[in-house]
């Protein structure tokens, strides 16, 4: 129930002279935003997110009582920009430019504010004071949904990067071969598991060799997950040959006492595929 | 409930089911370690491909089974763990220790007939 | 379904409970690995409820937010309760059949891992997590 007539003026105007308003706002918005980013988001798209904004943000202010933006009324605006910023965001548009949706408006709704209340400074001050809280609270909205997209974005390309960076190879028939690459920790230890014994399911291979040159480091927490990736490739029936640990890495792990066991290990990977040969002729093929 | 152990060659050949009682995995145990004793059995090829959650209790009946199969003087190998129940077991610190393992049921088979063969071979019965 | 309350009584009743859980997880989107993990430490845990409580309850819910999908398992039980957490969190621990074995087994395997353990009630609650 609206408590306030001048609300219900305000909500009246925009609902009466919606056309005008819409134009004089879209025509704003185009003038401000990029001409590459008109390009990305496309014609016919970039009306169809003005429309709808603008169609609910008309039902928000005319059924709501208040500036406060978290009331249901404005939940459906809130939501519509959250999917607007969303899908910018996911097209590489700025924030910036996502924002000007909301300043746009707000510029177009002050114009035609100030025509219909002029002659009332102490309602149009009021209305001015809400408008402005209004369209913070809505520029806030689209700030975080932009945000929220992006991380999502950089957190799937993350794991993108961790599955592109954990490859095998198959050398020969029965053989498969892990380059580990980069620093091996806890989330990349678990990938490179998952990835390697998927891989010794998927070509049916007796061995895998571990190439490890491309680690920098080994110290007793990469040992410790180099031991379960070999004990888990062992129970699926896999040996595991490890190649590539250099003379510096050799003292460091003997040093830290760092025992890798039973685990075969080959100085070169040449030597390293001339084991696996060997154990491949040793087991029924 | 009862799981069927079949002889093949000396060898027998059983599958675990995906879904065991404690009760049911101890019985599969003793009638396991029965035939291989009545059939003097050479050697044993589990399939586990079933199993999709090993928890500590199942790993250890498992290895406890193996290393009594390999008291009656049987070899015995384990084939078609999933790669997800390897890898919890390793990050859970229940791994199979010194069992043999394969892929599937096929090279488990071909692993085990070698050995046999090799023993024969070395005069060993 | 955004909840499953199971008793746990029987031996019957574990399989039911990580079957459960391993299904909820399986439908909220988390991938084959996880969803072992999570039915592994469920197993777990209410073995130990059978064998040392004589009976409880498993309950498991989806406890999503807004960033994060999020699955939920308490177990709760009215027995003798752990005497020493601490202890039985430790490794040394890990490999005995005592009250308390294989707790931290199933610590390593969750995301989130919460003990509430007194004479007569011990609550664990365990949840795997994953961005939205």
């Amino acid at each position: 129930m609206p408590q306030n007539t001048l609300q219900q003026k305000v909500a009246q105007m925009m609902t009466g002279r919606s056309k005008e308003i819409l134009k004089a706002w879209s025509e704003r918005l185009r003038s401000l935003l990029q001409p590459n980013t008109l390009r990305v988001i496309g014609e016919h798209h970039l009306a169809s997110q003005t429309e709808t904004l603008f169609s609910s943000l008309m039902v928000s202010m005319s059924s709501g009582t208040s500036e406060d933006i978290h009331e249901p009324d404005f939940e459906n605006t809130i939501e519509i920009l959250r999917n607007i910023s969303e899908y910018n965001a996911r097209r590489g548009i700025s924030p910036v430019e996502t924002a000007l949706f909301v300043m746009s408006l707000k510029d177009a709704l002050l114009s035609f504010l100030q025509e219909e209340f002029g002659k009332d400074p102490m309602a149009l001050n009021a209305e001015i004071i809400r408008l402005n809280q209004i369209s913070d609270r809505m520029a806030l909205a689209t700030y975080e949904a932009f945000t929220k997209a992006r991380e999502e974005i950089i957190s799937q390309q993350n794991q993108t990067i961790l599955e592109l960076s954990t490859p095998t190879v198959r050398l020969w028939d029965k053989i498969l071969m892990m380059p580990l690459i980069g620093v091996v920790d806890t989330i990349r230890a678990s990938q490179i598991i998952e990835t390697l014994l998927q891989a010794i399911v998927d070509t049916e291979s007796h061995v895998a060799i571990l190439d490890v040159t491309g680690v920098p480091i080994i110290d007793t927490q990469v040992a410790q997950h180099l031991m379960k990736t070999i004990i888990a490739a062992k129970m699926l029936g896999a040996s595991v040959i490890v190649t590539g640990i250099s003379p510096d890495m050799a003292q460091t792990m003997v040093k830290l006492d760092i025992d890798l066991g039973a685990v075969k290990t080959c100085g070169t990977l040449r030597i390293g595929v001339a084991e696996a040969f060997r154990i491949i002729g040793k087991k029924v093929v | 409930m009862k799981i069927p152990i079949m002889k093949l060659k000396g060898i027998l050949l059983t599958s675990i089911p995906e879904e065991l009682t404690d009760e049911d995995a101890i019985t599969f145990q003793g009638d396991l370690l029965h035939q291989v004793n009545r059939y003097e059995a050479r050697g044993v090829v589990l399939d586990i491909s079933s199993l999709q959650i090993v928890d500590s209790f199942m790993a250890r009946v498992i290895n406890e089974t193996a290393n009594m199969v390999g008291l009656l003087g049987a070899e015995i190998i384990l084939c078609g763990m999933n790669p997800s129940v390897a890898m919890t077991l390793v990050e859970m610190g229940r791994e199979l220790i010194n069992v043999k393992t394969a892929l599937n049921v096929e090279q488990g088979f071909e692993i085990i007939l070698a050995l046999i063969q090799d023993e024969d071979m070395k005069g060993v019965s | 379904m955004s909840h499953v309350i199971i008793d746990i009584n029987t031996q019957k009743d574990i399989i039911t409970a990580r079957q459960n859980a391993r299904d909820m997880a399986k439908d909220m989107g988390f991938k084959l690995a996880d969803q072992t993990r999570l039915a592994t430490a469920i197993s777990e845990l209410t073995r130990n409820v059978i064998q040392y409580a004589v009976k409880g309850q498993c309950r498991i819910s989806d406890d999503s937010d807004d960033t994060h999908k999020r699955v939920k398992v308490e177990v709760e039980d009215y027995g003798p309760g752990i005497p020493d957490i601490e202890k039985a969190m430790t490794y040394g621990y890990s490999t005995g059949r005592g009250l308390g074995a294989g707790l931290p087994g199933s610590k390593s395997l969750v995301h989130e891992f919460h003990i509430e353990s007194k004479p007569g009630y011990t609550k664990i609650t365990v949840s795997m997590k994953k961005k939205r």
